[in-house]
């Protein structure tokens, strides 16, 4: 049923029981109606001073010039804030980082998937191996990216131990690069816990009479994986495609434990580290220059709202398909 | 319904040949090998997973005396000490009227987190009950509204807010933790969206023996509705538990300038982290602090796997 139907339905039954007598319908409310009204003005209201409001504010004041945050001091500054941020080589690095880091993501999804098939393949230990799988997401992301610099820590780490020799991976002004990597892993380390699980669940559900119809039709192990098994779960996988953009975009918890700003504001070698958030953080909070960051904010913003609504949009097709 | 499916459902991999031909015996010894491969990919896998866990034991377990003569990671101690651990008690250079930081923050993190996740969820499910069973004016409206405001993607904004509260004075002094608690006091958009197709699935005659034996909207509420919506406020629970206890950006935010005592755990572990970055020998001490900040949260893990792992898939995984 779907939740338009739902509704009507209540709406009928919701009549029928409060209003029982003769009372023309929807034109007078009962008490506990108006009741509900309010109650349901309560997600609504504090979604509008506690989000909305905070959202518009920074619209606003990415057309001023402000001391200190303090919107007393609020000033037009004629775009200046957009041609600085246009202009700032910071900015732009930061994308490339962040860019390349959600894609770790997508790895993360393929990642989540090989082990979920792997994980339905068995029967025994299926459900022991899935427990020790989600533990990385129990785990906050803090103390995971502390493990891990412990692991690629210069003098007595482990890799180094393990390849023996003494390699700089965090912090090497020749190869910078060497710390995306590391925060890469780190992220593919934790991230697929999610979508194991999600993953699972979601191959149960498929209709295992498809699997039967294939296997008298002749079809080998890869064909119904590739039929049967990727359209059964394609919901799921825009679900999780869809939290995996938002949250890949948004990467910051890692980095600033494994590239942490430096006194002079940079982080990582040659800023390597600087992701989008990181930036609007150092930004925004630290500097108080939060008209900048607001900058930096709405057109991550825009990048994010731009990517998921494609997705979205496969995802409401595939919804129609069911 | 869900564990009886399962049985019938051939393994989606290569390994099932032709359900139809004979000769059984033969038919065995391929599945029975790649049976083997896969034991070992999971376990390969689940090694993976270990190692860090291993890794940071063994080095929280090693006497720094051990590190200043090692040149390399020590793989087993020789004397194994538990002194990174009583470092915490001693070392702790934010300490708090003798409560070790790491304590005071777990406590700090554990009020931040359940007082607006109990008040929040029992608000969404008053929501969606009257969503659910009720019409009142604007209904329809109001609903369209919610979920519309629900797929706003504000991940980008995380920050923004920081403006907002400091020019309301909320980022001073104790008043600093106003933001991290008052905006998920209330019902949130997220989950009367979720909760209200589970309510609607709560049978519409057991509200209408109630009204009949003279319950009142409250009464109906408190005595049937939230005790019957009870799997699906878990749900809602343990992804809130597990995000609150995780929350590090937004609670940076408002506490990375606070004073010690209110610090949640996410900010005293970087806090720690941060000083100990400058000194040499303080890899037992690390190590330490990271694991006795994971370990609470996997132990309630551990304990009740089973609410976590049908919790995450509530609803999700019957998308």
């Amino acid at each position: 049923m779907t939740a338009r139907e739902n509704d009507a339905a209540a709406a009928a039954d919701g009549i029928a029981l409060l209003l029982p007598s003769r009372a023309p319908k929807k034109k007078k409310w009962k008490p506990v109606q108006w009741l509900c009204f309010g109650i349901a003005l309560i997600p609504i209201i504090s979604f509008i001073v506690f989000s909305g409001v905070p959202v518009v504010m920074s619209f606003v004041s990415m057309f001023t010039e402000m001391d200190n945050n303090d919107l007393t001091t609020m000033q037009w500054n004629n775009f200046q804030n957009f041609v600085e941020v246009f202009r700032d080589e910071r900015f732009w690095g930061s994308w490339g980082t962040t860019f390349w880091l959600a894609t770790a993501q997508v790895v993360t999804l393929v990642i989540a998937l090989v082990i979920s098939v792997l994980l339905n393949a068995i029967r025994k230990f299926s459900n022991v191996f899935q427990v020790i799988f989600f533990i990385p997401y129990i785990c906050s992301s803090i103390a995971i990216a502390i493990m891990w610099k412990w692991i690629f820590s210069t003098d007595l780490g482990v890799l180094n131990s393990l390849i023996g020799e003494n390699i700089e991976w965090l912090n090497s002004y020749d190869h910078p690069t060497r710390l995306i990597w590391c925060v890469y892993i780190t992220i593919m380390w934790q991230a697929p816990a999610y979508g194991i699980v999600m993953f699972k669940a979601a191959l149960k559900n498929v209709n295992p009479s498809l699997y039967e119809a294939a296997s008298l039709d002749g079809a080998n192990g890869w064909n119904k994986f590739w039929h049967i098994t990727l359209p059964g779960i394609k919901g799921v996988t825009l679900f999780l495609l869809l939290a995996s953009i938002t949250n890949g975009l948004a990467v910051f918890d890692a980095v600033t434990i494994l590239a942490p700003v430096d006194w002079t504001g940079v982080a990582g070698p040659d800023d390597v580290g600087l992701t989008v958030n990181y930036y609007v953080y150092l930004k925004g909070v630290k500097n108080r220059e939060m008209e900048y960051a607001s900058v930096i904010s709405w057109a991550l913003f825009l990048v994010t709202f731009a990517i998921s609504f494609f997705v979205i949009r496969a995802r409401n097709k595939a919804a129609e398909e069911n | 319904m869900a564990i009886a499916k399962t049985e019938k459902i051939p393994p989606a991999s290569a390994e099932v040949h032709s359900p139809a031909a004979g000769g059984s015996e033969r038919r065995h010894k391929p599945i029975y090998a790649w049976k083997v491969v896969l034991y070992v990919l999971l376990a390969v896998y689940t090694l993976w997973l270990m190692a860090p866990f291993m890794i940071v034991l063994v080095t929280s377990l090693t006497s720094s005396d051990e590190y200043l003569a090692a040149t390399e990671y020590i793989w087993w101690p020789k004397n194994p000490s538990l002194e990174g651990y009583q470092r915490l008690f001693m070392d702790d250079p934010y300490i708090f009227e003798g409560i070790p930081s790491i304590f005071l923050g777990f406590l700090n993190t554990m009020w931040i987190t359940l007082l607006p996740l109990c008040s929040s969820l029992l608000q969404s499910c008053l929501v969606a009950y009257c969503y659910s069973k009720y019409t009142f004016p604007c209904k329809n409206f109001l609903f369209m509204f919610t979920v519309t405001l629900m797929f706003v993607p504000l991940g980008a904004f995380g920050f923004v807010g920081y403006m907002f509260y400091q020019n309301i004075g909320w980022t001073e002094g104790y008043a600093s933790w106003l933001p991290l608690v008052v905006p998920g006091l209330f019902a949130s958009v997220g989950t009367v969206f979720f909760l209200r197709p589970y309510l609607d699935g709560i049978g519409k005659e057991i509200i209408e023996a109630a009204e009949i034996d003279g319950m009142g909207f409250w009464q109906i509420f408190f005595v049937i509705v939230l005790p019957l919506s009870k799997p699906a406020l878990i749900a809602q629970f343990i992804f809130g538990f597990v995000g609150g206890y995780n929350n590090y950006a937004g609670a940076l935010v408002y506490l990375e300038t606070a004073e010690s005592q209110m610090w949640t755990l996410q900010i005293v572990l970087q806090k720690l982290i941060e000083y100990m970055a400058k000194s040499q020998y303080d890899y037992n001490f690390t190590c330490a602090v990271a694991l006795m900040a994971m370990v609470p949260l996997i132990i309630v893990y551990l304990a009740c796997q089973r609410f976590f792992i049908e919790g995450i898939t509530f609803g999700g995984g019957k998308e």
